[in-house]
């Protein structure tokens, strides 16, 4: 049970947005689905929401083709950055429809984290300010029920505060019936407490595919003078170093060498968010 | 499939709008009413006599069906994908709602028009109320009873407002996939054909009637106005296929669509 994408390839005019990409969201993850600005994220979700058509390749949803398919797309749910709903629709409207579509949307919990989220239901979608129109469209995400939610860019324009309520929200949700929520952002620092898998795409391109755990083991820091650190790194794959004064810090892919290292050497891991910059740097 | 809930979401999308359309039509014809029949009075002394006229309704209707195929398609196309529905479904609960719509709509019309016809029995009140197929085929309609008159007019009206719906359907989905230089060709095209190219054409006829064209086009265009057009049944069945060929055309342009950003 997963969402399978093989071989898929989309351009726009010039400009090639994805390249043979063949991925799987698996059941119940947390998944990160991380890249730079016009890496294809976002045509990805977009791909697999049947929203736009692929120009090769294929994608299916628990073994069904999830193009032009009511029952397999019943099955996810993707909040995009652009706003489908009309924007003359209030929020209560919007929540009433989405029950239309999706039966098992749970509209009492909507009004409840809207309540939480301070979104006023009356409001008209038009009205709303960057950050509520993104609160609005994860409430509705959240409320939705479905085996997978695909949220792209969900906490743009959202302050500390909401940011946090909504992962708290997001992580109570999975705890109490484990879905798979994909999320596409670029505060990965933030998200990295809680995704699971990690996709990296660059360039139109898969860079990574694999858990958190697997993709940060692989990598470590190694910090202390730049004598030391330079005589250690010789010979081993560097993605990066840093030199502050007299002091280096190597960004070195494998496991860390204890023993060929000298006592004033420093291991230490490597977060998400840095590695994915040392990856996707061009 | 979710073509129920995307059947329904459209018929309901045009409720406001029909609510208000009828509202307003209603306020028109009793604004006309109310400044008429005192005209009429007065009038009745000195010979002149002011007939208030509903006629026309129908094709108010039609241009309103027409509006409204327009605006159906950009909004209901996003909302439904938002919420997982797909093109087909979209398309077929867009042609049940839009055969709900005509259907209501050409039954508010009659009902209409013989409440007019009704306020006409009141003294002092000269009022024309006739349907559209009454005004247009009156002579083949002259043998029927007047209630079954009526009773036509509601499908004819409705052939006549599903093929309007269509050709709005139809215009709103082409634009949608045109890239701007084609809306633009399109939009200036059209614009010059019936500002300049029509009257071109009658210009042509006026000033050279002697080519043989002429003759040709009159006879093949007059057939096929009359086999289409020449009898209200006639007109039915050719809004009927009129509106299959917009909501065929309109398939071919909405299956392949990708929501814009």
């Amino acid at each position: 049970m997963s969402i399978l994408v093989e071989n898929i390839s989309k351009s726009f005019q010039q400009t090639q947005a994805l390249q043979n990409i063949s991925l799987s969201f698996g059941e119940g993850k947390i998944c990160g689905l991380l890249g730079r600005n016009g890496a294809g994220k976002s045509t990805l979700l977009n791909i697999i929401s049947n929203r736009i058509f692929p120009d090769s390749g294929s994608v299916t949803i628990d073994g069904a083709p999830a193009a032009e398919n009511d029952s397999a797309q019943s099955r996810l749910y993707l909040m995009s950055e652009k706003t489908c709903y009309p924007e003359s629709m209030r929020v209560v409207e919007a929540f009433r429809w989405t029950r239309n579509f999706y039966p098992d949307f749970d509209e009492d919990f909507a009004r409840k984290l809207a309540d939480s989220f301070q979104l006023n239901l009356k409001t008209r979608v038009k009205g709303l300010s960057t950050g509520y129109l993104s609160i609005f469209k994860l409430v509705t995400a959240l409320s939705v029920n479905v085996p997978y939610v695909l949220l792209d860019e969900p906490v743009l324009g959202l302050d500390a505060n909401h940011r946090e309520l909504f992962y708290h929200i997001l992580l109570a949700k999975y705890a109490e019936k484990p879905f798979t929520a994909v999320i596409s952002t670029h505060l990965i620092e933030e998200a990295a407490r809680f995704i699971e898998d990690v996709i990296i795409i660059k360039e139109g391109k898969l860079l990574r595919d694999c858990s958190r755990e697997e993709l940060t083991a692989g990598v470590y820091m190694v910090s202390g003078s730049a004598q030391s650190v330079e005589a250690y790194i010789k010979g081993r794959k560097v993605l990066d170093v840093e030199a502050i004064g007299g002091l280096r810090s190597a960004c070195v892919e494998g496991t860390p060498d204890k023993a060929d290292a000298g006592p004033e050497l420093e291991f230490s891991g490597v977060d998400l968010q840095k590695l994915f910059i040392l990856l996707t740097n061009s | 499939m979710k073509l129920y809930s995307s059947f329904r979401y459209q018929v309901c999308s045009h409720k406001n709008d029909l609510s208000l359309y009828y509202l307003i039509i209603l306020c028109l014809h009793l604004l006309e009413i109310v400044v008429a029949v005192p005209i009429t009075l007065a009038g009745t002394e000195n010979g002149t006599t002011v007939i208030a006229t509903t006629n026309g309704l129908s094709a108010v209707s039609c241009m309103f069906m027409m509006i409204a195929g327009i605006c159906s398609f950009r909004e209901n196309f996003s909302m439904t994908l938002q919420n997982g529905v797909s093109r087909r479904s979209l398309f077929l609960g867009g042609l049940c709602a839009s055969a709900v719509l005509s259907l209501i709509m050409s039954v508010m019309d009659e009902i209409l028009c013989l409440l007019f016809q009704l306020l006409d029995l009141l003294p002092g009140v000269q009022l024309e109320s006739h349907s559209l197929l009454e005004t247009t085929y009156s002579s083949a309609l002259s043998g029927l009873l007047p209630a079954l008159t009526a009773l036509a007019a509601i499908p004819f009206s409705f052939c006549l407002l599903l093929a309007f719906w269509g050709l709005g359907y139809f215009i709103s989905v082409l634009f949608y996939r045109l890239g701007k230089l084609g809306r633009l060709l399109i939009g200036i095209g059209s614009g010059l054909l019936f500002l300049a190219g029509l009257p071109g054409i009658f210009e042509l006829y006026s000033r050279y009637p002697q080519w043989p064209i002429w003759a040709v086009l009159e006879n093949m265009l007059w057939k096929l106005f009359l086999l289409a057009f020449g009898a209200p049944w006639n007109t039915g069945v050719s809004c009927l296929v009129l509106f299959a060929v917009f909501s065929f055309f309109t398939w071919l342009l909405m299956r392949r669509v990708a929501l814009k950003k």
